[in-house]
């Protein structure tokens, strides 16, 4: 948890510090005009000015301390740093009865223009070892409702023999579509020709103003995968799902259950794997989401 | 020799001087500083100025040499006063950046020191981050010289203060931040499942779809009036439960200035049972109005007259989300038997409509109002209803629109006759804002034509609406749900007390288009595109007596009083020149275009900036610069000091 602190402080620095530079190459040109002519004010009345008089009040206000006190408006006008961090935490059981821990940290730090998200997964099957991933994005402000993202993906899988930690790059898009889709698309590029692209969206409806019921679809498409451990290509895994929140503390404290429908395509065969086929079946469960 | 010069020169100089030197010094001290701040039974700590919280009222008369020290007594940020609605020199205007004001650091002080150059209701507030919602801000009233009434309808026995403000238990910083996190953290008023269903029992499937869908594509929320909800509201700095209370005598005439001190709020004000005359607007007197209500817009000040007969009257401030009131009393003194505060019952919230989304100025919008049959507009409501087709369905939609929000027709009059004579300077504008136009002229002419049977539509549909399930809400911005037969003020109705000078009614030389944008989803709003602190904002440079229009054109859904720091703007709101009021705010509607005309004739560089507090935040905010410059377009941006002396020996 420590690390994530760090490297979110160290991604708000970096963006404060390009967002200051910008600014104080605006400010300061606005600046050296507008001195002489707030000293001329009070003869203010004649649009005939004594220009011999302006010019040399020109060079008087040019001392550097003008400019260091500079006002700083992208900390106070459109320029500020903010964060959103997002806490899911789920146990969620299959048609069989087998019970998953499912937990996913999203969170954000920077300006309107430039942020880092890290967005993090972690999975846990009964009887079975854990899965997790941590993505490290840089995110770039494209249009009112639109962000671009790229950045690194790290995957650890405990149950694989080989190739347990292994690294994506990922490019994508983060934002929300028309109807209000909350949506994210992203194309992930890893070792031995593994390339996938995800698509998550969902929407909110509400019930009252605290019920909200949020149909969600998540689907992965395996483009191509020549890895030891690889999936089917085409549609490789899908869920459709409704998870219906209730808002104990309005964006902080919201306990939620979801059902789902899910599909998996299953595993290609190689010399580390034998073949599956493909599942479907229901998913069920309970969680808390946290929001801070 | 040289000293009978000197003493020539003194000489001259105090005659030039005279009335100056006369005139009385009134000098205050502001200590600012933290403090524990009890509001709504929860302590916190919020900004005092003197050891109050809500600083205290400032007072001179016209003429007066103001003399203001204030001292920054808080541990770790940088504070400003900014003096609302006054003509000062730059530097006193207090806006940290701005004509080389640096604002004021902890443990500094700042002498604010100007001639009062004017009279009327006005107030202060700090320009720093978000110090106003915090508490930093207070009335300020200059009166006339001698405190002689500038006309014989404004002599009033009692004289208040009602100054209207938001105080909310969470700090401004963690408001803009819950802002940025989620646009919906302060909506509670969402449009539910249910409310669609109503609608598609009502209209049917294709209407509701045809409706919802606009929404849904533009992603924005019907019910989104004001961003931030959970105020409690101040008179005075008074609760309802404390009720600030005025006192008067039998046969008192009583004025009330209002302001509007909120960061976030618009207020419908109202005094049940009796009827208001507005006097003055942003301070600046107008010819009498008698109303028996108005909005007001934050930053907007209104001075009314009244003449109480009862014994107890309750002013009712309520905010336009409807999610409460701010309310104070006038009591008769010689009368004993104080009433009691009653919550008075909320009116209906509005839902915006298509119009505020700006839509009739579309090409939607504009189809439908020109395939528009008057004679099915006077049919009554349920008739409409049967013959819904989708078309109709959505003519419907419009009509309702243009029953309801009389507000806006005045001003869309006045759009109107302003344009003919505004139509041939226009050579030079953009070719979009230009096209904008003829459309919404097209749509003007509908809404003028409609205009006749207007006031008695709205009444129509009011006594209608227990039956009419769709008018349960109130559609538009603009609908007050102002009761059959009360007037409320409209902009329209503002005339100038005194002709306005030659100076501040000639027309326009040229037309500066501002436009107002933003999301609320993102929680990003800005001044033609950009925000202040974006690398590519650019000032607004006007020629030191230039008159310009300002054509503040609203694209987003919101409403915003834009404010203009330094002079005063003449709206056009349909009056003849000479009668155009002074504003030093402006309320641009959702989805409207409002224009008003300036000469700048108040040298320096001025905010230009939207007043809800966290829509400037978040970058609505531009600068004006009033410049003796030649040619407005490039010496203004001269970054080097021998470019711009070069730039002078031109002249």
């Amino acid at each position: 948890m420590k690390r994530y602190t760090q490297l979110l402080a160290i991604g708000g620095m970096v963006s404060s510090l390009s967002g200051l530079t910008y600014a104080h190459e605006g400010h300061d040109a606005m600046m050296q005009m507008e001195m002489p002519a707030q000293q001329n004010m009070p003869v203010a009345a004649s649009s005939t000015m004594d220009h011999s008089q302006h010019q040399h009040q020109t060079t008087v206000q040019q001392p550097p301390e003008t400019e260091h006190g500079q006002h700083d408006h992208t900390r106070e006008h459109g320029g500020q740093i903010y964060q959103s961090t997002q806490l899911d935490s789920a146990w969620l059981l299959d048609e069989d009865g087998k019970g998953t821990l499912k937990s996913k940290l999203k969170t954000w730090i920077g300006s309107d223009e430039n942020k880092l998200f890290i967005n993090a997964d972690y999975a846990k099957a009964e009887s079975e070892k854990s899965e997790q991933r941590i993505a490290a994005l840089y995110s770039r402000n494209i249009s009112d409702f639109w962000d671009v993202q790229a950045g690194v993906n790290y995957r650890y899988n405990a149950e694989q023999q080989v190739d347990k930690e292994q690294f994506e790059a990922v490019v994508g898009l983060h934002g929300m579509a028309q109807y209000f889709f909350e949506t994210d698309a992203h194309l992930y590029a890893g070792q031995d020709q593994q390339w996938r692209f995800v698509l998550e969206t969902e929407r909110d409806f509400l019930l009252t103003q605290k019920l909200i019921m949020q149909p969600y679809l998540e689907m992965e498409w395996v483009l191509r995968d020549e890895s030891k451990y690889a999936a089917k290509t085409g549609l490789a895994d899908a869920e459709v799902g409704i998870k219906t929140r209730y808002e104990i503390v309005k964006n902080r404290v919201m306990p939620f259950i979801d059902v789902a429908y899910g599909y998996n395509k299953g595993r290609k065969a190689t010399d580390w794997q034998e073949a599956t086929d493909s599942e479907t079946g229901w998913i069920y469960g309970a969680g808390l989401t946290l929001k801070f | 020799m040289s000293s009978k010069i000197y003493a020539g020169v003194v000489a001259s100089l105090s005659l030039l001087f005279a009335p100056y030197s006369v005139a009385a010094i009134k000098e205050y001290h502001l200590n600012i500083n933290q403090g524990t701040v009890n509001v709504t039974g929860k302590p916190v700590q919020r900004i005092t100025v003197n050891g109050k919280f809500i600083a205290p009222l400032l007072e001179f008369e016209e003429g007066d040499e103001a003399v203001i020290h204030v001292h920054n007594q808080l541990k770790d940020q940088d504070t400003s006063l900014h003096w609302h609605g006054l003509l000062l020199p730059g530097l006193m205007d207090g806006v940290p950046g701005f004509n080389g004001f640096k604002g004021i650091k902890p443990n500094g002080s700042f002498e604010y020191r100007f001639k009062v150059r004017q009279n009327g209701t006005y107030w202060y507030h700090a320009h720093s981050k978000g110090q106003e919602q915090d508490g930093l801000y207070g009335p300020l009233v200059i009166y006339p010289k001698g405190k002689q009434p500038v006309a014989a309808h404004e002599k009033a026995e009692r004289d208040y203060v009602v100054m209207l403000s938001d105080f909310h238990e969470t700090e401004s910083d963690k408001i803009m931040a819950n802002l940025k996190k989620s646009a919906e953290y302060y909506q509670n008023q969402r449009e539910t499942v249910g409310d669609v269903w109503k609608q598609f029992k009502q209209q049917g499937l294709k209407a509701t779809w045809q409706d919802r869908s606009m929404w849904n594509q533009m992603r924005m929320l019907k019910t989104d009036l004001s961003d931030v909800t959970g105020y409690t509201f101040l008179v005075n700095g008074q609760t309802p439960q404390q009720n600030w209370t005025g006192a008067f005598k039998t046969g008192e005439k009583v004025r009330l200035r209002f302001i509007n001190a909120s960061a976030m709020s618009f207020f419908d004000v109202r005094i049940p049972n009796l009827k208001m005359t507005v006097v003055s607007a942003d301070g600046q007197p107008v010819k009498p109005v008698p109303v028996d209500e108005f909005r007001i817009g934050t930053a907007e000040t209104y001075d009314v007259l009244v003449e109480p007969k009862q014994a107890h009257y309750q002013i009712e401030a309520e905010s336009i989300d409807r999610s409460g009131f701010a309310i104070a009393s006038l009591q008769n003194e010689m009368v004993t038997t104080p009433t009691r505060v009653q919550i008075p019952k909320a009116r209906p919230r509005a839902l915006l409509t298509m119009e505020d989304m700006g839509m009739d100025h579309g090409s939607h919008g504009q189809m439908k109002m020109g395939e528009m049959d008057h004679s099915q507009h006077q049919m009554p409501q349920e008739q409409q209803k049967t013959v819904m087709t989708s078309q109709s369905a959505m003519d419907h939609i419009a009509h309702m629109q243009m029953n309801m929000s009389k507000m806006d027709h005045g001003q869309h009059q006045t759009a109107q006759d302003k344009q003919a004579d505004a139509s041939k300077q226009h050579a030079g504008m953009d070719h979009a804002s230009h096209e904008n136009m003829d459309m919404s002229q097209m749509d003007h002419s509908a809404h003028a034509q409609m205009n006749i049977e207007e006031m008695e539509h709205r009444q129509h549909q009011m006594k209608d609406s227990s039956e009419k399930e769709s008018t349960h809400t109130v559609q538009g911005w603009a609908n007050a749900a102002t009761p059959a037969g009360q007037k409320a003020l409209t902009y329209a109705d503002l005339q100038s007390l005194q002709p306005q000078p030659a100076k501040y009614s000639r027309p326009a030389e040229r037309e500066v288009v501002i436009r107002l944008g933003g999301t609320m989803e993102r929680y990003i709003w800005t001044i033609d595109g950009k925000k202040f602190s974006d690398p590519d904002f650019k000032p607004l440079t006007v020629r030191y007596g230039e008159r310009i229009r300002l054509k503040f054109v609203n694209d987003s859904m919101m409403a915003h009083p834009m404010h203009l720091h330094g002079m005063f703007m003449q709206l056009e709101n349909g009056q003849a020149p000479q009668d155009m009021p002074n504003k030093h705010t402006v309320i641009v509607p959702p989805g409207k275009t409002v224009t008003a005309l300036l000469t700048a004739d108040e040298l320096g560089e001025w905010a230009i900036h939207c007043h809800l507090l966290y829509h400037m935040s978040a970058g609505m905010m531009s600068k004006l610069i009033v410049a003796n410059v030649d040619d407005s377009k490039t010496p203004v941006q001269a970054p080097v000091q021998s470019s711009q002396g070069a730039s002078h020996v031109h002249h």
